[in-house]
């Protein structure tokens, strides 16, 4: 055999011997294995009662974000749209009026905004390329539908709750990944 | 010793000047291009130097700009060959011109060309003379076109709408028929009939949607042949119409279970191009999640090998462990199987707080469960009774069919890209290379698991030695740039913007990366005209090149330890059929 | 009317109610071992196991039976309809008819008319009842290989092929383990090789070679893994049942799973005292608690002991491979026929060797 270097490691590999040949003692070992495995914590969690923690940066559904005072962060650039290699962005972008300041912060916004959640990868590159932090991928799977046109997300599925006028659904689509940014600050 | 210095010259006085031209390239590979009656001869010539075919792929050069002064062709045949000795490639090139040109097989020479050269001839319709069996490959029998010609619609919206009328479903069916006598098999032999028995596409045992027809005298294989491309989803083309900057996600998906190692494989390539330095960290980030990944993969096919022997619970336990690790993957990645976390000059994010302490808790646990799979698994004496000298094949057949990565180490050959030629820093780390001696499945298995040691301890260094520094390089050509400055200045506003939208813009060349994958060595070839997107992005499979050699492992023995050859394999689907 | 009258009607209706009783027991155990096996398997793979049907998953059983009930029947249109049918039906035929022979208990006593009966709880008590036992398991090879031709696909008749290759070749083994045993008992009938046991050295203790070769046998021919060859999923999709759909599946798996339960029964009828109470003298007890309660004990020792046994096929299951088709020849005609031809001239060596007198 070729050693190019003394790096190489050759493996184990004696013959089998007759004991071995019986099957016995390491089908014994085996059955030890499994036996011991019946007493171990179980690795799996009862679903829909349970449910798995997501890191804080998990890419679940996204969320179109709304600033301190509940105005949309969307300006409409498009840059979403242009990045998602799945192309599952569609947006019309609208000037605002006066009188609107109270409802987006800039002066030009997605009056539509959707996603198609069957195409979507769930990849990131929107929350990655969106300069105003208005879309970030939230730690929600998508749920299941019986209808394609269930998964096209319109602006009131993706829009985060008011933190003004629904202070505590808008705390609960925070999620767990703000409890814990603020813990890590804190810290 | 022949380098290749000596090798162009031998090929300039035997070919003469003018049917040899020399290109240079960005990646330093030794391109030539030679004519196209040469090809045999300049094939012969090489393989005493360059034994094993790397990939050969074709291009469709008709709309390429900015060739800068290449020979003029509409086609190109594009051969990489390795030497182990030289350690080095070859790239040769053959132009070819008129709509569907010919050119000579050398699957006489190369036995694994066979599969390369009916691929080449299924997605540019560019004709093998002397192939013994040139039909396609990845598309179905009935498809019209070849897809990887510039003129071939890139998705279904421009194809008009999909109907199945009946005739068209009764042809479908037709093709699908398995007719033994266009593969030279007969029916009889002298005194037994054959039976042509159809493992898949829907089979527990093929991992995926893999068809293979086996020619049967009882239990006993007289011939295989494998049917692939079900899983096909025209990741090449797709690379022709995304930026450069939004194909990584597709790249996840070519070797499902490798993960970002896809990425690696895909940014070092464009990164060659684009001339981009990787700071440190964000090399030791990439390298460790990489090994992660490979730990991650291996355990999959552990438990699935295990599994195809009829050993039901180890998979389960193996799961467990992948969780763990998919939970470390997802606190930095925000993915699990398709991380997408890799960028152009780096990785998408810095690493989390407190990953050092979910990665030492890994490090911490498995080489337990390992020593319980040790014991469980390779030491059960059924297991070994079931993959001991099966599906045997020496060094110089695994070079001759292609076989990289653990294939290659267990038939006794110390061969790892990661150390011959090291990228992304692995020349830094220490670990070993196992090697097994038989060539037969079970050393497949030992080699492999001793791989996850050996990954968990680059593991542990990247975790000990975690180097400060940049997540991203500083170049205008990484994408997106470093998100810090972005909302602080206009320039990196704008070139954020550019990147994102239309993508970067490579400068043009070629390039082909090789990393030593989770399966074997997987590369990918990129050609730049210097757009916002390849021109042709080839990618080469380990998968690819180790089911062309299953059949020929696996005649003699029976179905059931073809089961376990598929298994010992470790192949993905979506990493035959891109 | 004198002969009819001669008809001792309360011994048929007698054995009717034990038939009854004792096919619905194997079918209920039966259902209950799918729930087992699943929970078992389960647990040894850190999993939950259903849980959703009932507390603990407890009418998982139920759903399933009720899931295979429902749907829709398929016959392959190039199958022989009669032989298709017919399979499942052999299968689960034989496999019922084993608990004939083998004694589930003592005697029962009651008082009827001022007579008194004493029932024993074996519905045939016949003096040949291993040969009998082995003449229906022989038979269950039938279920699977007309199911596996019948299906006209190539994956059930080669799956049929290895199963039948299989059974016949075990039952050599199996049959001359028994042998030895034989001589030691010194009779074929299944009562008395239990009643020779109760308050005594279990057979296990005599002839543990026997006993294990037996129980490979068992194994085997039950076509659990490690010899699972007609249905191994990895390579022949299920072998024989492939093409079945509806109750006709739900007939194959459950005759394996009665099978399953019957050759327990039968391993603890032979070798580990059948229905005896370990560690108790069963007479001692009889005159304390009355037969009756007796019978009850015992039948509940006979089950607990099955239970294991029912138990360790599970445990085995989910731990090893399975053999390849050559290997599993090999290990039945080159090792475990020796074996047992050797366990067997030992054995008549040293009964030879009593006659004449000699003490151990």
């Amino acid at each position: 055999m070729q050693h190019l270097t003394n790096r190489a490691k050759p493996v184990d590999r004696k013959p089998m011997t007759a004991l071995e040949k019986l099957y016995l003692w390491n089908i014994a070992k085996g059955m030890w294995i499994t036996l011991k495995h019946i007493f171990k914590r179980k690795a799996t969690i009862n679903f829909p009662e349970q449910r798995r923690e997501f890191s804080p940066v998990f890419r679940g559904l996204q969320v179109l974000n709304r600033d301190a005072e509940g105005r949309e962060n969307c300006t409409a650039c498009g840059l979403c749209a242009v990045a998602c290699p799945a192309e599952a962005i569609t947006m019309e972008a609208a000037e605002r009026q006066p009188g609107e300041e109270h409802l987006y912060r800039e002066e030009k916004y997605a009056a539509k905004y959707e996603i198609n959640m069957l195409r979507c990868i769930f990849c990131g590159l929107c929350e990655e390329a969106c300069p105003k932090d208005a879309v970030y991928l939230s730690e929600t799977f998508a749920p299941s539908n019986y209808q394609r046109k269930g998964f096209i997300y319109g602006k009131e599925d993706l829009l985060i709750p008011h933190p003004k006028l629904e202070p505590e659904a808008y705390q609960q689509a925070l999620g767990t990944r703000a409890k814990r940014q603020e813990k890590a600050s804190s810290n | 010793m022949h380098d290749s210095k000596s090798i162009l010259l031998h090929l300039r006085t035997t070919f003469g000047e003018d049917g040899v031209y020399e290109q240079k390239t960005i990646d330093q590979i030794p391109t030539v291009w030679v004519s196209k009656n040469n090809i045999i001869a300049v094939a012969t010539y090489l393989k005493t130097f360059y034994p094993l075919l790397y990939d050969l792929c074709g291009v469709d050069e008709r709309d390429r700009s900015r060739k800068n002064g290449l020979p003029s062709a509409d086609f190109t045949v594009v051969y990489h060959f390795f030497s182990f000795d030289l350690n080095d490639f070859i790239r040769i090139k053959v132009g070819l011109h008129g709509e569907y040109p010919s050119i000579p097989s050398i699957t006489s020479v190369y036995v694994n060309a066979n599969w390369y050269e009916r691929e080449a001839y299924d997605m540019f319709g560019i004709t093998f003379e002397g192939h013994p069996h040139l039909t396609r490959i990845l598309m179905p029998l009935t498809w019209k076109g070849h897809p990887l010609r510039k003129e071939h619609p890139a998705r279904a919206t421009e194809m008009g709408p999909y109907q199945l009328y009946d005739e068209k479903a009764d042809i479908e069916m037709e093709a699908l028929r398995f007719k033994p006598e266009e593969w030279g098999l007969k029916e009889h032999s002298d005194d037994a009939d054959f039976m042509f028995l159809n493992i898949g596409p829907q089979h527990p045992g093929t991992h995926g949607v893999l068809r293979i027809i086996l020619q049967l005298d009882g239990e006993d294989i007289v011939e295989a042949v494998p049917e692939i491309g079900f899983h096909h989803r025209g990741a090449e083309k797709m690379g022709e119409r995304q930026s450069w900057h939004t194909y990584i996600p597709y790249t996840d998906r070519i070797d499902y279970l490798g993960g970002v190692m896809n990425n690696l494989a895909y940014l070092l390539a464009v990164e060659k191009l684009a001339g981009i330095e990787i700071p440190d960290r964000a090399k030791t980030i990439r390298v460790m999640l990489c090994e992660l990944f490979r730990i991650n993969s291996h355990l999959v096919w552990f438990g699935t090998f295990a599994q195809d022997l009829g050993q039901l619970s180890p998979v389960f336990y193996m799961f467990t462990d992948r969780e763990k690790i998919f939970d470390i993957i997802e606190a930095v990645c925000g993915g699990r199987m398709h991380p997408n976390w890799f960028r152009i000059g780096g990785v998408a994010q810095d690493l989390p707080n407190g990953w050092d302490k979910l990665v030492r808790d890994f490090v911490n646990y498995f080489p337990k469960q390992l020593r319980e799979y040790d014991k469980m698994v390779m030491r059960n004496s059924l297991f070994k009774a079931r993959t001991r000298g099966i599906g045997i094949y020496t060094r110089e057949e695994a070079i001759e069919w292609g076989v990289t990565g653990a294939g290659l180490r267990a038939c006794g050959y110390e061969w790892d890209f990661r150390k011959k030629r090291p990228y992304s820093g692995y020349e830094n780390f220490d670990f070993e290379i196992p090697i097994a001696h038989n060539g037969d499945c079970y050393d497949r298995a030992v080699v492999r698991v001793e791989e996850m040691r050996q990954s968990l301890r680059i593991v542990e260094q990247c975790l000990n030695n975690m180097p400060e520094g940049l997540y991203k390089a500083d170049h205008p050509l990484t994408t997106p740039p470093i998100k810090k400055y972005t909302m602080q200045d206009i320039e990196t506003l704008i070139t954020h913007f550019l990147n994102v939208s239309w993508g970067p813009v490579i400068p043009p060349g070629e390039a082909m990366s090789c990393i030593e994958a989770t399966k074997g060595a997987n590369s990918y070839y990129l050609v730049s005209d210097g757009n916002t997107a390849s021109y042709r992005t080839r990618i080469r499979t380990p998968s690819f090149a180790h089911l062309q050699m299953v059949p020929y492992i696996g005649k003699g023995y029976t179905v059931a330890d073809l089961l376990s050859i598929l298994g010992s394999v470790d192949y993905v689907l979506a990493d035959i059929d891109r | 009317m004198i002969t009819l009258l001669a008809i001792d009607w309360l011994f048929i209706l007698e054995k009717l109610i034990l038939i009854v009783s004792i096919i619905s027991i194997s079918l209920v155990i039966a259902m209950y071992e799918t729930y087992a096996e699943r929970k078992v398997a389960a647990v040894m793979q850190d999993r939950r196991g259903p849980n959703r049907a009932g507390p603990f998953g407890i009418l998982q059983p139920l759903a399933d039976g009720l899931k295979l009930f429902m749907k829709e029947e398929i016959i392959p249109n190039t199958s022989n309809r009669f032989l298709f049918v017919l399979g499942p039906c052999m299968a689960m035929l034989t496999a019922m008819m084993t608990s004939a022979v083998i004694p589930w208990g003592g005697k029962i006593h009651f008082t009827l008319f001022g007579a008194d009966r004493w029932v024993s709880l074996q519905i045939a008590d016949i003096n040949i009842g291993i040969l009998y036992i082995f003449g229906v398991v022989s038979m269950g090879v039938y279920g699977i290989m007309i199911g596996g031709w019948a299906s006209n696909n190539k994956f059930s008749l080669m799956a049929a092929m290895r199963g039948a290759s299989q059974v016949i070749s075990y039952e050599l083994p199996m049959g001359l383990s028994l042998i030895a045993l034989l001589m030691l008992t010194g009779s074929l009938k299944m009562s008395s090789i239990v009643g020779g046991q109760i308050d005594s050295w279990y057979n296990v203790l005599y002839q543990p070679l026997g006993f294990f070769i037996f129980l490979v046998c068992a194994f085997a021919e039950c076509n659990r893994t490690p010899f699972d060859l007609p249905e191994a999923e990895n390579e022949l999709n299920f072998g024989y049942h492939q093409e079945y759909s509806s109750m006709k599946l739900g007939f194959y798996l459950f005759a394996e799973y009665i099978n399953m339960f019957i050759s327990s029964a039968v391993m603890v009828s032979l070798f580990w005292g059948g229905y005896d109470i370990p560690f108790i003298k069963d007479a001692n007890l009889a005159e304390q608690i009355g037969y009756n309660w007796l019978a009850a004990l015992q039948g509940l020792s006979m089950f607990i002991k099955i239970a294991i046994f029912i138990f360790a096929f599970m445990w085995v299951r989910w731990t090893i491979p399975r053999f390849r088709y050559d290997q599993l020849m090999n290990l039945g005609w080159k090792t475990l026929i020796p074996l047992s031809l050797f366990n067997m001239i030992i054995t008549a060596l040293v009964v030879l060797l009593r006659e004449y007198g000699w003490r151990f």
